[in-house]
């Protein structure tokens, strides 16, 4: 990892309109990804971590979505700014995405084949030389057999065959930002394991960074350089893998990682955080996250909203709570 | 002995490729366990290993194709719908998805008052209005919640109400069939802290289906392992954590990601995928993903067999000779 920040979101924004009313899903997201660093953003359902991450690849649907603010520079340019034809060059050739459901992301009418061929073709490759590529692509993610996969549909492979083909797919253009929303929840924990290790090969292989959008603190923990823990639209803590899991101080943070069943000591008793998280229309004033804080104060964090600040000692490390723990 | 499963088998027809020839798979093979009143039994294995099968054949939602199941001391395997509806009282199950568990157009009064009329459990509207509302108050829901409908609870409250509705008949047996699953991490850890009490509270017998490792510890006394269609391993919780035999109970609890980023996980190597049904492997399930496997493995079917006291496993690695 260096220190060139490729990716850097600044103060975003993002409501939805919909029928009950205006939807706060993103108030104020904050952060940067450096060269070949692996961003973790984990969060609960409704925190907005997918969100912020359709910002980036311009796929946040307007209407019903607007985008009231901020900037997303990647390499020097606002891709909040970019003309439709220039952000449909950027997407795919710099920035590539993949999806949870690999069934759905792929189209069931069309064998792999036709698929990678179109991808690589609108990036002008010639129809000889995009077939070659592909097959190099498959090859790359291990994939047994490469020919013959080509010649498939969708559903003749399984689960994790399916998210190699999408990450075939999404580097065949040598992205240098991968983004991976939930990319193995709809997998098994062993095929899990082998697509996590295949995307930590191919962003060294390719020099990638990567963002990793996933409600798995575990899957966080074991890929991730740094983690931006969301609650509710903002981030809530910001830090390294260390200092979120040693040194977190967020309740919420804190709350989160005791709520998981402990696989190396017993418990009698799970740590829970009381409640439900809110309804976006009408967020809590303050802190969205004080109802369910045991922490809260009266007068305080019911009625001004903390801001993500760095932790003084702690360099790099950064919180948004008035009342954290150890502070 | 509280329940006992012994030799369970499930095939089932289906049509293979778009000729749409006939063909039949074993969902769950010669599967046998036994659970002690009080117990948890988690089972555990990944998506089309017959985990979920085996518990609702257990509750008589499938019927078996071969095997016996006996609750009680009563063999329950080939009774009738009408010898079985006292059992089915005392036989309960809890699914995955709170969201098409429910049904969307009755309250949850109307949700929990039919297990009560069918089994005839109350006499009056009164006794049934106190018994919906002390039931809904053990499980963490308030009275006003009675008339409302499942969409406006969230998926956390919505297992709740699944859970109220298997209690309220007072079973003595109760299959969860990943019931957190659904849930995030904050919620599963408010349903699984409700579970936990329950059990104890209820005297509950369990049987948890789940994939998840660690939920299953929380709650289990004893863990089997499945791999398609056949348990490989099984002991109690403590002795399986420590001391895993099974080659794919190893992989299994190898690629758990441990929420700890300086105890990163070691895959020792690409494994594959699990095979499919429809071609099963004809020695032992795990054969084609085994690092160790012999070739004895490849032809002949390793059976589950005691290596320390309560401790099984289904692997030539183990065998004495």
């Amino acid at each position: 990892m260096n220190d060139e920040v490729i990716l850097s979101v600044r103060n975003l924004k993002i409501h939805f309109d919909t029928e009950e009313g205006e939807v706060k899903a993103i108030e104020n997201v904050n952060y940067d990804l450096r060269k070949n660093e692996t961003l973790g953003i984990v969060g609960e359902t409704g925190s907005g971590k997918s969100v912020s991450a359709y910002a980036v690849m311009g796929l946040i649907p307007q209407p019903p979505g607007r985008i009231l603010g901020g900037e997303i520079i990647f390499k020097e340019k606002d891709l909040l700014k970019v003309k439709k034809d220039e952000m449909r060059k950027i997407r795919g050739n710099e920035i590539a995405m993949i999806f949870q459901e690999p069934m759905t992301s792929l189209n069931p009418v069309f064998t792999i084949e036709e698929q990678m061929l179109d991808i690589l073709r609108a990036h002008g490759f010639s129809k000889k030389d995009a077939r070659l590529k592909s097959i190099e692509a498959l090859e790359k993610v291990k994939m047994p057999d490469p020919k013959l996969v080509l010649k498939k549909y969708p559903h003749e492979l399984s689960g994790g065959m399916r998210q190699r083909v999408m990450i075939a797919m999404a580097l065949s253009c040598e992205p240098s930002l991968l983004i991976a929303d939930e990319p193995t929840t709809a997998l098994d924990v062993t095929v899990q394991a082998q697509i996590l290790k295949l995307l930590k090969r191919m962003q060294e292989e390719y020099n990638m960074s990567v963002l990793l959008i996933t409600h798995d603190l575990g899957v966080v923990a074991q890929n991730c350089d740094s983690i931006a823990v969301m609650y509710a639209g903002n981030i809530v803590e910001y830090g390294s893998a260390e200092q979120i899991f040693e040194r977190g101080m967020h309740p919420y943070t804190k709350g989160l990682l005791k709520a998981i069943p402990p696989l190396e000591e017993k418990t009698e008793k799970l740590n829970v955080i009381p409640g439900v998280v809110p309804n976006l229309i009408y967020p809590p004033q303050g802190c969205r996250f004080h109802p369910r804080c045991g922490r809260a104060t009266r007068g305080k964090c019911d009625v001004e909203i903390p801001t993500l600040e760095e932790i003084k000692d702690d360099p790099g490390h950064k919180l948004a709570c008035f009342n954290p723990y150890g502070g | 002995m509280f329940v006992e499963v012994k030799n369970l088998t499930k095939k089932f027809k289906v049509l293979k490729g778009a000729t749409g020839r006939k063909a039949e798979i074993t969902a769950v093979e010669n599967v046998s366990f036994e659970i002690d009143k009080g117990k948890t039994l988690g089972l555990v294995g990944e998506s089309g290993c017959g985990k979920t099968t085996t518990g609702r054949m257990i509750v008589k939602l499938i019927e078996p194709s071969g095997g016996k199941i006996v609750i009680e001391g009563k063999d329950i395997t080939h009774m009738k719908e009408n010898e079985f509806k006292p059992f089915r009282r005392n036989v309960q199950i809890i699914f995955q998805d709170p969201y098409s568990s429910l049904n969307p157009r009755m309250t949850i009064y109307d949700t929990l008052k039919r297990p009560l009329r069918i089994f005839k459990i109350t006499k009056y509207k009164d006794e049934e209005k106190e018994l919906i509302m002390k039931t809904l108050a053990s499980v963490g829901l308030k009275p006003e919640h009675m008339t409302r409908y499942p969409h406006e609870f969230s998926g956390g409250q919505r297992q709740r109400i699944a859970v109220a509705r298997a209690i309220i008949t007072h079973p003595n047996f109760i299959v969860l069939d990943e019931p957190t699953s659904a849930l995030d991490v904050s919620v599963q850890a408010q349903i699984m802290n409700l579970l936990r009490n329950l059990k104890n509270s209820l005297s509950l017998t369990y049987l948890f289906i789940s994939h998840d490792l660690s939920v299953v510890k929380f709650i289990s006394d004893q863990i089997a392992v499945m791999y398609l269609g056949n348990i490989v391993e099984i002991s109690t919780t403590d002795e399986i954590f420590r001391h895993p035999l099974h080659p794919y109970t190893r992989l299994l609890f190898q690629s758990i990601p441990i929420p700890n980023p300086k105890k990163k996980i070691k895959i020792p190597q690409d494994v594959g995928e699990l095979p499919s049904l429809l071609n099963p492997p004809k020695g032992c399930p795990f054969y084609s993903r085994c690092p160790l496997a012999k070739k004895k493995c490849e032809t002949l079917k390793p059976q589950l067999k005691e290596v320390s006291p309560g401790h099984k496993v289904a692997c030539f690695l183990y065998d004495e000779d």
